[in-house]
């Protein structure tokens, strides 16, 4: 089996750049991903990643994959399992084969946070959706709730107003928070009422999502409740291979994006990295430094076994 | 292994502007940009390796997308010699219709070296486009290998399953979907699949009870929402035939 220079685990705007740049280091890279454009696909509008003016995250996200197929660098489009060290040579476990390699680098991003409140695993598909772009047509002159307070859930919300009746932003805090163009956006948007310092206690319904209830005993009737509150680190193999995590649960880099664990670096929204500030321009940054980062250390290596000899 | 080739493959098919709203800006009468029409035409010459049918049914009295699905498909049928378009009005050949079970129209039925199976109802714009020229490319090739595993449990599956596939043209986990489908309806003559655009097709959304994209309903009695892994699709196979 061939030993990689470098597993890059994870797709998104991380991985990616990181598949690029290994491909011009000469590097003998492989991209693993089980979902190759990562989160940042499902972004309805991105509007601050520079030279791009405003575009959709699935279209930016095809151009990262067509920069990337560019290049000879192998894609496995599998789930990873788990990873172990043994010699200084990591092995990767996927669903049907395992991949070997010097390095790894983690670039795996985060999951969509989940309210964890009742009806909301029941209701999922049922007027539960944690995708605004795939199911904002399911609301057209409806009336929807859209749980959160940040950039993904005021974009959720203005997308939604463009069909739905009315929309609710529920929000836990007294002011939106985010970028305030879209900010400004929601609250002057006629169909968008913000309820805040609002927590959702329960999704009720019947076969279908009929309405939320919030702590302080209301009820909001809606169709459809689009949960935007965030994401959490998908911190893949941290335990495995001891990886020290912070106290959020990201992993804990320095400036050239490297572990505690020697060979193991990590980049893009599943880090400490970038003073925590997750963006796409931020990840494919620390994936580019992270490539960067194990080239040298790979050639540090050379001079080190030649001065041995 | 196989799977990862195919993959590899697959997604080398990218086309830089996406027919996101169904029409061409710059020429209101065509759906394909020209630089698109480039691209695509490359990727069906580099492609494509036996011919394939693409059978359209339409309706002149009640549908929506017949209009601009024919254009689109007539500008597709122009870009390779190996596609033949056979367009047939649902009143007037019912017979057909009849054969290929068509439930909606606009409906695409691609049909390659062999009758994979393959059925698409609804203009298919925005990220469900890439797919469809997949499915044309496949279509053209001989069944895929697959590794033992799969092959086993495939060969299980004595009985036609048909897989239905609801999604939207904005959804991004859609296409993976329809990825997986087309690949277990090609590599099994027990399997065909059926993509339906739930934004054009709404009360036949509301009859599935349809809230999510993508959903799986498989012999219309499984149904899954969200994106399902190649591994675990071919077990609600084998449980639903």
């Amino acid at each position: 089996m061939d030993v990689f220079d470098v597993a890059i685990l994870g797709g998104g705007p991380a991985g990616i750049s990181a598949g690029i740049y290994a491909a011009r280091f000469k590097l003998n890279a492989v991209v693993i991903s089980n979902s190759l454009g990562g989160t940042a696909q499902t972004a309805h509008l991105i509007e601050n990643y520079p030279g791009f003016g405003v575009i959709s995250g699935f279209e930016l996200m095809q151009k990262f994959k067509d920069h990337l197929k560019s290049f000879e660098i192998p894609v496995i489009e599998k789930h990873v399992y788990s990873a172990s060290k043994e010699k200084d040579i990591f092995t990767i476990k996927l669903t049907d084969e395992e991949v070997k390699a010097k390095y790894i680098l983690i670039a795996t991003g985060t999951k969509r946070r989940k309210l964890g409140v009742p009806g909301e695993a029941q209701f999922y598909g049922k007027g539960v959706s944690y995708c605004v772009t795939c199911d904002a047509f399911f609301y057209r002159d409806k009336t929807v709730a859209v749980i959160g307070g940040s950039d993904a859930a005021n974009m959720a919300a203005i997308l939604l107003a463009s069909m739905a009746k009315k929309v609710y932003v529920i929000y836990r805090k007294e002011k939106l928070r985010g970028e305030l163009v879209w900010i400004e956006r929601v609250i002057t948007n006629r169909k968008i009422e913000v309820l805040y310092n609002s927590n959702v206690v329960e999704v009720m319904g019947k076969e279908f999502v009929e309405g939320v209830k919030l702590e302080d005993g209301r009820k909001i009737f809606v169709d459809g409740v689009f949960v935007e509150i965030g994401s959490i680190p998908e911190c893949c193999c941290a335990n495995d291979l001891g990886i020290e995590i912070t106290q959020k649960g990201y992993i804990q880099v320095d400036s050239s994006q490297k572990t505690n664990v020697d060979g193991v670096y990590a980049a893009g929204d599943v880090t400490s990295g970038s003073n925590g500030f997750q963006q796409i321009v931020t990840a494919t940054s620390e994936g580019v430094i992270a490539i960067k980062s194990i080239f040298d250390d790979m050639e540090r290596s050379k001079v080190t076994l030649w001065k041995k000899e | 292994m196989e799977k990862r080739i195919k993959f590899i493959i697959l997604n080398l098919m990218i086309i830089s502007t996406l027919l996101m709203a169904g029409c061409n800006e710059a020429n209101p009468d065509k759906v394909i940009s020209e630089s698109d029409k480039t691209e695509i035409k490359k990727i069906l010459s580099n492609n494509l390796n036996e011919k394939v049918d693409i059978l359209l049914f339409t309706s002149q009295s009640r549908c929506s997308s017949c209009s601009k699905t024919e254009t689109l498909i007539k500008e597709l049928d122009g870009l390779s010699e190996k596609i033949t378009l056979k367009t047939y009005d649902i009143e007037k050949n019912k017979d057909m219709a009849t054969k290929y079970n068509i439930e909606l129209v606009p409906a695409i039925v691609v049909i390659g070296k062999e009758d994979y199976g393959i059925k698409h109802y609804g203009f298919p714009s925005g990220k469900e486009f890439n797919p469809l020229i997949e499915a044309i490319i496949d279509s053209s090739r001989s069944r895929p290998n697959i590794p033992e595993e799969i092959e086993k449990k495939i060969s299980s599956i004595n009985n036609p399953v048909e897989v239905k596939i609801f999604v939207t043209p904005t959804c991004p986990y859609c296409p993976d979907m329809v990825r997986v489908a087309n690949y277990y309806a090609l590599v099994s003559d027990e399997i065909s699949t059926v993509i339906i655009m739930s934004n054009e097709f709404e009360e036949y959304s509301k009859k599935y009870k349809i809230a999510a994209v993508p959903t799986t309903i498989i012999n219309d009695n499984f149904k899954k929402e969200g994106k399902i892994g190649i591994e675990e699709f071919v077990n609600y196979l084998v449980v639903s035939s």
